[in-house]
C-alpha cells in the first residue's frame, strides 16, 4: 500500500471513529421518546411514597436483581402518576405487573386522567382491572384525552410495576 | 498578531481538549463542595488556624497540621484578604489550570507524534481522579504541579552541559522545594531523579570517571537546594519530633496506638495476603464504589483502577447532595442510576486504558533506557516508584476503610502516564493491523470522558 492510500484509508477510519461519537452524544441528547410511540417513554413521573428507589435500565431495586420501576410503602390507594407533558389523546394503555412475585398487590387497578395534578385534580376513570394479570392491555373507546396518568391501587397495598406504556 | 492566530489555528485540536479540562475544573467551583473533598474540614483547620495565628500550627492545632505548610500559607493569606473556603478551593483550581496547561507544555516537547500528544492531552483533561482532587481543599493541587514543573525540566537538564545544566538543575531544585514545602511526595521525585543518574552514571562506560563526575555534579543541586530552601522547616520538625517527615499514622495518638499494636504483633509481610498485591476483582465492572474490592478479600490494583477513573470513595464527584434520592450507594453515599451506569463504563474503559498504559510503559522504558534518555527515563521512573510507594502504605497500614488506598494522592507521580498512553494510541494508529486496537482505545477514552462530563457538566456523551 502505498503511503498516500494508507493516508487515505487512515483519515477514514478516524471520520469514521470520531462519526461514531458523534452520533453517540447526539443519540444521547435527543428527546425522549423521539423514536417511540409510547407517549410515557423518557416522561416524568412520581409516586404517592417511595420505599426504595429502583434502577430499572440496570434491573435492580434496593440491589436486589428486579425489573420493577419503582416500589412504594403500604399504605391506602398508592398511586403512580405520569406527566405526558401537554393534554394528549388516549387510546390505549399497556401495563406490565412485576413478574416475579406478588401481582396481587397491584389489582384492583384503575387507570385514570386529568389535565391537572394538583389537590384538587379531576381525575377521569377510564380503565379498571380487578384480576390478578402478567400484563394489562386496556384499550379506551373512544380515545380520551388527558396531560396526567394515573395509576391507582383501590385498596391498602403495597405499589410496583415494571413498565407503563401509553398510547395514542 | 498573524503568527499567533495561525499558531491557534494550528492548535485547535489542543485548544479544544484544554477548555473542555478547564470547563470541567472551573465547574467545581460551581457544583463542587468546597468542604466536600478528603479530609476538607481536617485541612481548613490548618488554614484557618494559620489566618488567625499567623506562623506555623504546632501539631496539636490540627490534624493534618503535619503537613508542610506552602498551601495552608496561600490560603490563609486568601482568608485574610477576606476569601473563604471557597478562596482555598479556587487556589486548588488554579493549580490544576495551571499543571494542565504545563502536561500540554509537556507533550508538546517530549512527544513526536500529532495523535499521541492529543491523547495524552486529553486523558490529562478529563482523568476523573486529577479533575476532582482539582476542586478539593487540600495540599494536593500544588503537589502535583510543582511534581510536573520539575520533572518537566529533566530531560532538558540532562541534555544540557556545562552552565546550562547547573542552570536547569537548580531551577528543578527550587520546584522541588516548593513540591517539598507542599507535601513530602517530593522525594519520590528526588528519588526519581537520583536513579536516572545513576544509571546514567553507571552506564556511559566509554566515559572517564572524571567526566561521569562532572556530568552528574549538577544534579547534586536537586538535593542541595531543597535542603538549603526547606531545611528550616524539616529541621523544626527534628527538634520538635524527633524526625523530618512526619505522617498521618505519625500525630494521632488512637492511630499511634494502632500502629504500636500492630508493630508489635504483625510482621510487615504478614499484613496482607498476596492476593492484595497481585489479585484483580472483576466487581468494579458492576459496583465501582466502596466498599467494592475491599475486606477480607481485598485487592490493590482494582482499587487504583475504580478510584482513578471512578469517585470509588463517592465524593460528590458528581456533586449530588447526600439526600438525592438514589438506587445505589458508595460509601453511604447516593448514586443514582445514570451515575452508575456511567461508573461502569469509566470503570471498563479505565482498566483498559491501564492496560494499554502498562504495557506502553514497559515498552517506553525500554526505549528511552537503549536510548540513554535519562531525563525521559527519570519521568517514567517516578509512576512506578509512586506506585510502589501507595503499595507500600497500604501494607503498612492494612486498614482499608481509613482510605489508605487513593488515587488521587498517587496524581503527583503518575502524569508521564499520559505519554505512555499517548505513546499506545499513536503506536496502534500507525498500522492497518492495529486499528481495531485503536478504535478500542478511543472508546475507552470516550467512555471515560463520558463520565467526567457527566458527572460535572451533566452532559451525556453515550446513552443512558
Amino acid at each position: 500500500m502505498t503511503g498516500d492510500a494508507f493516508e487515505r484509508q487512515r483519515a477514514f477510519m478516524l471520520a469514521l471513529l470520531f462519526g461514531a461519537f458523534a452520533a453517540l452524544a447526539l443519540f444521547a441528547n435527543l428527546p425522549a421518546g423521539l423514536f417511540s410511540k409510547d407517549l410515557a417513554h423518557g416522561k416524568p413521573w412520581r409516586t404517592s411514597s417511595t420505599y426504595v428507589t429502583c434502577a430499572p435500565k440496570l434491573h435492580s431495586c434496593s440491589g436486589m436483581p428486579l425489573d420493577i420501576f419503582f416500589h412504594t410503602n403500604e399504605e391506602e390507594s398508592p398511586w403512580l402518576e405520569i406527566d405526558l407533558g401537554t393534554p394528549r389523546s388516549i387510546s390505549s394503555l399497556r401495563v406490565r405487573n412485576r413478574r416475579d412475585c406478588c401481582p396481587g398487590r397491584a389489582v384492583p387497578l384503575i387507570a385514570e386522567l386529568s389535565d391537572t395534578n394538583d389537590a384538587g385534580a379531576a381525575w377521569r376513570e377510564v380503565a379498571r382491572r380487578d384480576e390478578p394479570f402478567d400484563v394489562w392491555e386496556p384499550s379506551l373507546q373512544p380515545a380520551q384525552t388527558g396531560r396526567y396518568v394515573r395509576l391507582r391501587v383501590a385498596k391498602k397495598s403495597l405499589f410496583h410495576l415494571e413498565g407503563v406504556e401509553v398510547y395514542p | 498578531m498573524r503568527r499567533a492566530f495561525g499558531w491557534l489555528r494550528a492548535h485547535l485540536p489542543e485548544l479544544l481538549i484544554v477548555a473542555v479540562g478547564v470547563a470541567v475544573r472551573l465547574s467545581l467551583h460551581f457544583t463542587y463542595p468546597p468542604m466536600g473533598g478528603y479530609d476538607a474540614g481536617l485541612h481548613w483547620e490548618v488554614i484557618a488556624w494559620m489566618a488567625k495565628n499567623g506562623g506555623l500550627p504546632p501539631l496539636s492545632a490540627a490534624y493534618c497540621a503535619y503537613h508542610p505548610p506552602l498551601y495552608y500559607a496561600l490560603s490563609a493569606l486568601l482568608v485574610t484578604l477576606g476569601g473563604s473556603e471557597l478562596a482555598a478551593q479556587w487556589l486548588s483550581i488554579v493549580f490544576g489550570v495551571l499543571k494542565l496547561g504545563l502536561i500540554w507544555l509537556a507533550v508538546e516537547w517530549y512527544l513526536k507524534p500529532r495523535a499521541a500528544r492529543l491523547a495524552a492531552l486529553a486523558l490529562a483533561a478529563i482523568l476523573p481522579a486529577a479533575v476532582h482532587m482539582d476542586g478539593m481543599i487540600t495540599n494536593e493541587p500544588p503537589n502535583v504541579f510543582f511534581a510536573v514543573a520539575a520533572m518537566l525540566f529533566a530531560p532538558k537538564a540532562f541534555e544540557a552541559e556545562g552552565r546550562r545544566r547547573w542552570v536547569l538543575t537548580t531551577v528543578i531544585g527550587v520546584l522541588l522545594s516548593l513540591q517539598l514545602m507542599s507535601k513530602i511526595s517530593a522525594l519520590m521525585c528526588i528519588a526519581a531523579i537520583g536513579i536516572a543518574v545513576l544509571a546514567d552514571f553507571f552506564t556511559a562506560r566509554d566515559t572517564p570517571w572524571r567526566a561521569r563526575i562532572m556530568r552528574a555534579l549538577p544534579w547534586s543541586m536537586v538535593l542541595v537546594v531543597p535542603l538549603v530552601l526547606t531545611g528550616w522547616y524539616f529541621g523544626r520538625n527534628v527538634r520538635d519530633h524527633g524526625k523530618p517527615f512526619i505522617a498521618s499514622y505519625d500525630v494521632r495518638p488512637e492511630l499511634v496506638a494502632v500502629m504500636t499494636n500492630l508493630n508489635a504483633t504483625t510482621p510487615y509481610l504478614d499484613r496482607r495476603k498476596l492476593g492484595f498485591v497481585f489479585g484483580w476483582s472483576s466487581d468494579i465492572f458492576t459496583n465501582p464504589y466502596q466498599p467494592t474490592a475491599m475486606g477480607e478479600h481485598s485487592r490493590f490494583v482494582p482499587q487504583v483502577v475504580a478510584m482513578t477513573y471512578v469517585d470509588y470513595w463517592n465524593y460528590r464527584y458528581a456533586g449530588l447532595p447526600d439526600n438525592t434520592p438514589a438506587a445505589f450507594s458508595g460509601n453511604y453515599r447516593p448514586v443514582t442510576e445514570e451515575l452508575m451506569i456511567a461508573s461502569r463504563r469509566s470503570a471498563v474503559g479505565g482498566t483498559i486504558l491501564s492496560l494499554a498504559i502498562a504495557v506502553a510503559w514497559v515498552f517506553c522504558c525500554i526505549t528511552v533506557w537503549r536510548r540513554r534518555e535519562w531525563g525521559l527515563f527519570a519521568m517514567l521512573v517516578l509512576p512506578a516508584l509512586t506506585l510502589l510507594s501507595g503499595l507500600h502504605f497500604a501494607i503498612k497500614h492494612p486498614f482499608d476503610h481509613d482510605g489508605v488506598v487513593k488515587s488521587s494522592y498517587l496524581q503527583f507521580g503518575m502524569n508521564a502516564l499520559y505519554g505512555a498512553f499517548g505513546v499506545a494510541v499513536a503506536w496502534t494508529l500507525a498500522r492497518r493491523r492495529t486499528w481495531p486496537l485503536f478504535t478500542i482505545l478511543m472508546f475507552s477514552l470516550w467512555a471515560v470522558t463520558a463520565y467526567t462530563i457527566y458527572a460535572r457538566l451533566r452532559l451525556t456523551l453515550l446513552p443512558f
